[in-house]
């Protein structure tokens, strides 16, 4: 009886999933430039590669609920890369190209004849996008909306933001 | 619609539960196929040898990595515990069929019919990490970080219809050490001696792309792996496993390359990668393994660090380019300064000038405003020229694994003082400065334990020196890299005091200075150097000195090396001068020899030498 019961709940609250949840949902909030210090080199710390990084796998939940397991929530994974790759990011939109920029498109789904336009759209309204020098994620998401939404060729790919 | 998937469900769940064999069956079925013998379950349990008093054991020491209380010594309990577990009641995420995936699913290729569950926390990941390939990820040394020599090894796995614009995406494996930020003398003891425990942990890839490449500014290599999909299925599932587990840390010999050698073995038992392995394990030494291995590396790729992307940057830039790129890295709004470029080379200034600033910011660990706006103002810069490329690296012309191999035992004879001798060099790591140079950083030497034996004529074999480690690292400046170049010594050597009489000395050095490209494969150094010596042959027991050391390290080919050193060393009470100078001719990666020729004036003898070795590299 309780199997059943707890099985009906399940099947009976899928959420939907709103893309307006992925802008300011999570609240990482990583800003340009951040995290940069860089590992200092030691002499003496032969035993590198001794991390005393994140756990990012442990049992219990990962940061905010948007990533679990070391794996980050399918409907994150546009955002937390964003987030993760700031830097990388506004360097490549600089230059019109590169793999972190690669990897966005793949994840707004951006077709290969869209991907020229997309490249020097984004190169094009760089500060549109990269508003200042510790601008934040949430708010690079947003701009990265409004840029899309603006050009009629890029619009649909606006709403995988 | 609903009620349909509902219905559905319910009969999916009562069918699992009434059609799994029954317990008694399932054990006793383990049993007769002797499968607690069995490679794979071996691997799965990361079992290995330890030391031979000690039999075979598990390398897990979280206890909840163990069904059975005997676990970790006993396969065969462990694997009756694991499919009684199948049958216990509980509740559904942190039920043993739902975290003994990889167990589970081994085990059901030979008894059908294990009990199931739904594990959506399981399959939500599974989902996520979507796997199909393998790839063990090598992120190299970087000059003048000698931490960093040995290298580190750590898996991605690779998703369907992967390429090189969704890599980032992947998800990797790695091992590490848990550490809480001790200082660097007790990280390294309770590194040596075990006092850490490792985990696995999983972490998108470009998370550790940012980590090694951009910020340790480390050469990645990216060896694709020829494993199965369904190999790899089988290690994703014990990865899952894994999770939170707690592992041995040793940093020689159950380090992170050990460890993740011992996730490959579950995809693929019988290669018995990591118990090819019985003494110490170097990361670049596992990779050499499993390249080694037939059919297995499919496909290797470079990947540059931030610091060697820059490097091609200066190289590609004539001096003017440079002018301006120096002028904008530290001062952004100096705009002008691009006026009489072309745009194509204003593109290559401004992406030099960006970069540099971004591995000063990084190396000085600035985290100023200031320089924010100006790297931010680069950015904005470089977004206004449209269709210029930027340029990258080509990958050097050797790989780290396909470097000389590790271990080097040497066998010479020449003249001393007019006398012959026989010396015997045992060097278990790593690399010499004038050693077989592709595959190693240029101007960065690593000793470990290295031996030297002398045998004078028909007296004794008598210890020459032993060097317990002699870290060198030569980075030369130019002007944008201006590192320090140093070197750290901790030895003994015979001190010759007349014909007949010599003792044995601690010696401890060490020094810093500068290095220049004096033309490519060439470097001159030049460094103060303290040195302290502790022997019974001195009158006070000791000798501490302090003096200057010059050398040059020419890499003629890659077959053919000359090295030259001149030390003067003023003591408290005494003085050196010893000049050295030596050749290396190699047959092959692993085969060299070396003449070597010096004259030492201390303590007023003077004692010369002139040697032929003959070098062997292998495998430890």
């Amino acid at each position: 009886m309780k199997k059943i019961l707890t099985v009906l709940a399940i099947s009976l609250s899928i959420p939907a999933v709103s893309t307006a949840d992925n802008v300011g949902g999570c609240g990482w909030g990583s800003k340009l430039f951040d995290g940069q210090k860089g590992i200092f080199p030691q002499v003496l710390a032969v035993t590198t590669n001794g991390t005393s990084g994140n756990q990012t796998f442990g049992i219990t939940s990962g940061t905010s609920g948007c990533s679990q397991d070391g794996v980050v929530k399918s409907t994150w994974k546009t955002a937390a890369f964003v987030d993760g790759n700031m830097n990388r990011l506004a360097l490549d939109i600089s230059r019109g190209q590169g793999e972190s920029l690669a990897s966005l498109k793949t994840l707004l789904g951006v077709s290969a004849s869209d991907s020229a336009v997309f490249d020097n759209t984004l190169q094009s309204q760089f500060s549109k996008i990269f508003t200042n020098s510790s601008v934040s994620s949430n708010s690079v998401l947003e701009g990265l909306k409004e840029v899309l939404a603006s050009n009629p060729a890029l619009a649909k790919y606006s709403v995988n933001l | 619609m609903r009620i349909v998937l509902l219905v559905g469900l319910l009969l999916a769940l009562s069918a699992s539960e009434s059609l799994a064999l029954p317990e008694e069956q399932a054990v006793a079925r383990g049993k007769e196929l002797k499968l607690s013998a069995h490679p794979q379950w071996l691997a799965l349990l990361h079992y290995d040898r330890s030391f031979p008093l000690w039999g075979n054991r598990s390398r897990a020491e979280s206890p909840d990595f163990f069904l059975s209380p005997n676990g970790k010594h006993d396969p065969e309990a462990e694997l009756e515990a694991t499919i009684r577990s199948f049958y216990r009641e509980g509740a559904e995420d942190e039920h043993p069929v739902c975290i003994f995936r990889g167990r589970r699913e081994w085990l059901s290729r030979f008894v059908p019919d294990l009990p199931e569950r739904q594990c959506e926390r399981f399959k939500t990941w599974l989902e996520a990490i979507n796997p199909e390939g393998i790839t063990l990820i090598f992120p190299a040394s970087f000059l003048n970080n000698p931490a960093s020599a040995f290298g580190h090894t750590f898996v991605r796995i690779d998703q369907p219809g992967q390429n090189e614009s969704t890599r980032l995406l992947a998800y990797t494996a790695d091992y590490a050490a848990k550490t809480a930020g001790e200082d660097a003398l007790t990280y390294a003891i309770k590194g040596i001696f075990g006092g850490y425990t490792g985990y696995y942990s999983v972490s998108p890839y470009y998370e550790k792309v940012t980590t090694y490449s951009d910020l340790e500014n480390r050469d990645i290599w990216e060896y694709e792996l020829n494993y199965s999909k369904d190999e790899v299925l089988l290690l994703v599932l014990h990865l899952w496993e894994l999770r939170g587990k707690g592992f041995s840390y040793f940093y020689f010999d159950e380090n992170c390359s050990y460890h993740i050698l011992g996730l490959l073995n579950v995809a693929r038992p019988e290669l018995m990668l990591s118990q090819s392995f019985q003494n110490w394990v170097i990361p670049s030494d596992t990779i050499r393994e499993i390249v080694s291995r037939e059919g297995l590396l499919k496909n290797s790729i470079y990947r540059p660090s931030a610091a060697s992307k820059l490097r091609h940057k200066v190289e590609l830039s004539n001096q003017q380019i440079q002018d301006v790129s120096l002028r904008l890295a530290k001062d952004a709004s100096d705009e002008d300064s691009l006026d009489n470029l072309e745009a194509i080379d204003q593109a290559l200034a401004i992406d030099l000038a960006y970069e540099y600033q971004t591995y000063l910011r990084i190396k000085e660990q600035d985290d100023g405003a200031e320089r924010k706006d100006d790297a931010w103002k680069l950015l904005s810069m470089r977004s206004k020229i449209s269709g210029a490329d930027t340029k990258t690296p080509p990958a050097p012309t050797a790989r780290p694994d396909e470097g000389h191999q590790t271990v080097m035992a040497s066998v010479g004879g020449g003249v001393m003082n007019n006398s012959l001798i026989a010396d015997y060099v045992f060097r278990p790591a790593f690399h010499a400065l004038s050693d077989y140079q592709p595959g190693y950083v240029l101007g960065s030497q690593i000793k470990f334990f290295e031996l030297g034996l002398r045998q004078i004529e028909s007296k004794g074999i008598k210890l020459e020196r032993f060097s317990l480690l002699n870290i060198t690292s030569l980075t030369p400046r130019d002007r944008f890299f201006n590192s320090l170049s140093w070197h750290v010594e901790v030895a003994g050597r015979r001190v010759r005091q007349s014909k007949d009489e010599d003792f044995f000395a601690g010696d401890l050095s060490s020094g810093f200075g500068y290095s220049l490209e004096l033309s490519p494969g060439v470097l001159g150094y030049l460094t103060v150097d303290g040195e302290a010596l502790l022997g019974d042959g001195y009158r006070e027991n000791y000798l501490i000195g302090i003096g200057p050391r010059a050398g040059v390290l020419a890499n003629w080919a890659n077959s053919h090396a000359s090295e030259l050193i001149a030390v003067s060393r003023l003591y408290h009470v005494g003085e050196r001068t010893e000049i050295k100078f030596s050749h290396r001719y190699s047959l092959n990666k692993d085969r060299a020899i070396r003449l070597e020729t010096s004259v030492n004036r201390e303590l007023n003898y003077t004692n010369w030498e002139s040697l032929l070795r003959f070098e062997y590299f292998f495998s430890p």
